[in-house]
């Protein structure tokens, strides 16, 4: 009891603290706070200090009461004797301070006491309410949020409820785009060396087409290089494989080396930029072929090709 | 002596009530001082959204799949909050673990994120719970997942709450009542999209 009292006299809780941005989905949507309804506000809030008769003056009006007789304003209707009369004001004085500070003493002490209790219970029972366990997710494993469904009212039939588009895609591939031709992609890649020719690429081997490819370092993969989160290895690739003259997947292969021994995270990162995409528009894919941690990111109208994956071309 | 009597009366009278409303501010409405200047949802209902979480037991990635329902006409809402189906229709379920599958390399790596007992054993989706693995935005407005390690293979369990420490703390506790493990929480999401 004591503990809990304690802790809350700090005047928060692990449950104030907004927790890490938690994953993909964390850091777009969590908006930490926003409808959470937390008792917050209930024992580790301060409430205004009771100050009783020792506050400062009232605001006009509001307080002392026109009633209240004064000692210096008798009533002029009143006849004594001076002697009587003085003896009557020095005893009513005093009384009267007496009773005014006896009145706001006890009223406000008895007021202090009962805020007190109160406040004592309610963060007592607000700590009770909040279990020890409830604390801040303990990794930052992204959790990877796929695109929300709409569905009827009935529950029969759905469609993708947001969109999207080739934008988002295209800058995440940096600024390639499915369809592009061997020739124009080498455009985009002037560090590849020269220029790409459908004809001159070699074949992918594990597809049921003729698949041709073309493989670069992914530390020199300019606008195809993963972002900053997370390490791979100096072998890691990304190739890029075309379908009947066309770029319809880049496959990005993250290969551990003594420098980073798993690049787990880095492909983690890359991938979750995909996986809010429409299936329309790309579908993505993270699997791993031990050691190597591979993301694809395919066209979704590339046929039977969609569900091979191919040989993982050897370093 | 009752002339003197009368006049504490008197005097007491009044400082009585003033000691009174001078008291009266405490009234003990702790609550009070949190009170939203806004309040949320109003004017615009919020529809049903159920949220799964799903795994893919080969790269212990976890899915979130959230299912928008558009409101049925004579729906009533509670509060600024469309009701949800009282019957999740199977189809739901099953879609979501489509959604999962469609990103895995192979469709059999994709289960539901809430795992029974036998699961770290027998690793099949049928040693999971769809019901478990979904929160609906009804009833909870956060949804958080607990996982231990088992041989590099996450071993989970999902718990709903109508706020974050809720949600986390649900997701712990069922987690290590299963498993009679140590779990951690790996991930906590609001039910609703934003």
């Amino acid at each position: 009891m004591q503990t809990a009292c304690m802790h809350d006299s700090q005047g928060r809780s692990d449950a104030d603290t907004p927790p890490p941005l938690v994953g993909l989905g964390r850091e777009a949507d969590q908006g930490w706070g926003q409808g959470s309804g937390l008792p917050l506000a209930v024992g580790v809030r301060t409430p205004p200090p009771n100050l009783g008769p020792l506050r400062g003056p009232s605001p006009q009006g509001e307080g002392e009461s026109s009633f209240s007789p004064s000692p210096r304003h008798p009533s002029p209707a009143r006849r004594f004797q001076l002697p009587t009369l003085l003896a009557g004001r020095v005893f009513f004085s005093a009384a009267a301070l007496l009773a005014i500070a006896a009145t706001l003493a006890t009223a406000a002490v008895l007021a202090t006491a009962v805020f007190l209790a109160t406040a004592a219970l309610l963060s007592c029972g607000a700590a009770a309410q909040t279990p020890d366990t409830t604390k801040t997710p303990d990794t930052t494993q992204p959790i990877l949020v796929l695109p929300p469904l709409q569905w009827d009212a009935m529950g029969v039939g759905a469609h993708i409820a947001v969109q999207r588009g080739a934008d988002t895609l295209a800058r995440l591939m940096g600024g390639l785009t499915f369809g592009l031709k061997p020739d124009d992609v080498g455009q985009h890649l002037p560090r590849i060396g020269g220029e790409l020719h459908w004809k001159d690429l070699p074949t992918a081997k594990g597809f049921a087409n003729d698949v041709r490819f073309v493989r670069m370092p992914m530390r020199d993969a300019g606008a195809l290089r993963p972002p900053g989160t997370g390490c791979f290895g100096e072998p890691s690739d990304v190739v890029l494989l075309f379908r009947n003259g066309a770029l319809f997947r880049v496959s990005w292969r993250f290969r551990p080396d003594r420098s980073c021994p798993s690049p787990h995270d880095a492909a983690e990162a890359l991938y979750a930029g995909f996986v809010p995409l429409s299936s329309a528009v790309a579908i993505s894919t993270h699997y791993s072929a031990a050691p190597v941690e591979v993301v694809d990111v395919t066209d979704p109208g590339a046929g039977p090709a969609l569900a091979q994956h191919g040989e993982l071309p050897s370093q | 002596m009752t002339k003197w009597l009368r006049r504490l009366a008197i005097l007491l009278l009044p400082m009585l009530v003033s000691a009174a409303s001078r008291a009266s501010p405490l009234e003990f409405n702790l609550g009070g001082y949190d009170k939203p200047t806004v309040l949320e949802g109003v004017g615009s209902l919020r529809a049903c959204t159920i949220t799964y979480l799903l795994q893919n037991r080969v790269t212990n990635d976890t899915y979130a799949a959230r299912m928008q329902f558009t409101p049925a006409p004579a729906a009533i809402p509670v509060g600024a909050q469309m009701p949800c189906p009282t019957l999740v229709p199977p189809l739901v379920d099953e879609t979501a673990l489509n959604e999962c599958r469609d990103h895995a390399a192979d469709k059999a790596d994709c289960v539901f994120a809430d795992m029974g007992r036998d699961f770290p054993g027998k690793p099949e989706l049928a040693n999971t719970s769809e019901s478990a693995s979904r929160c609906l935005s009804d009833k909870a407005s956060e949804i958080a997942i607990a996982c231990l390690d088992s041989g590099g293979s996450a071993v989970c369990n999902v718990g709903c709450g109508e706020d974050l420490p809720g949600a986390i703390a649900a997701a712990r506790s069922r987690c290590e009542a299963t498993h009679q493990q140590a779990c951690t929480i790996t991930g906590v999401l609001p039910v609703a999209a934003p």
